[in-house]
């Protein structure tokens, strides 16, 4: 195992993250914008399938995180990556938080569901790197 | 947490990323580790001191009860 390079476990979670999750992001985006400007309202089955379909890249997110932590052998580097993604949550938590309190005082646009999670995802690469990059 | 890791490393000629290929894991873990930013489990800490061949507490020493690396 080289030190200058990444882990295998690594290599591996940033293959299924470019994989399964932007591809699953971009359907989201895609299906989000549709459903919107066509003005869509599925209803029954169809409004839980497009509700899976939403949630999809976070549970993907989860799913892929998950395998990372069990292959990784590198615990620095778990802990790193626990940190950046306990970054990501609260930040997250916080903004819809405070979006959801403006919006029982003024009247805001709802948050789009679809601008959470890229804000999650955001917030969760930036602190990684932040994080690697004070440990460099 | 106090550590000689970067005393140990320097007397066998050892840079960071050996030490790091060493114990199978990133420099990055070792410049933590060496700078007290990252206290290692008690599986490395056990590897670190086979590696060096001494005890943990040769290697590692708690500040709060005053202790100081030998």
């Amino acid at each position: 195992m080289s030190p200058h390079v990444g882990s295998p476990a690594r290599y591996r979670f940033e293959d299924r993250f470019l994989f399964v999750i932007v591809p699953l992001y971009v359907l989201v985006v895609m299906m989000y914008f549709s459903l919107s400007h066509f003005h869509l309202h599925p209803t029954r089955i169809w409004a839980v399938l497009c509700a899976a379909v939403l949630s999809s890249p976070g549970i993907g997110f989860i799913f892929c995180i998950g395998l990372y932590l069990s292959e990784e052998k590198d615990e620095f580097q778990r802990a790193l990556l626990v940190q950046s993604i306990l970054w990501a949550l609260g930040v997250t938590i916080c903004v819809a938080l405070f979006w959801f309190a403006l919006g029982t005082f003024i009247q805001v646009p709802r948050m789009k569901f679809a601008s959470e999670q890229f804000l999650f995802v955001m917030v969760y690469l930036v602190s990684l790197w932040v994080a690697r990059w004070r440990y460099r | 947490m106090k550590n000689r890791l970067k005393v140990l490393r320097a007397e066998r000629d050892w840079s960071q990323a050996d030490l790091a290929v060493r114990l199978e894991v990133s420099r990055q873990s070792v410049n933590a580790i060496e700078t007290g930013k990252f206290d290692p489990s008690l599986p490395l800490a056990f590897k670190l001191a086979r590696l060096f061949g001494l005890r943990i507490e040769e290697i590692f020493a708690d500040e709060e009860s005053g202790g100081s690396t030998s």
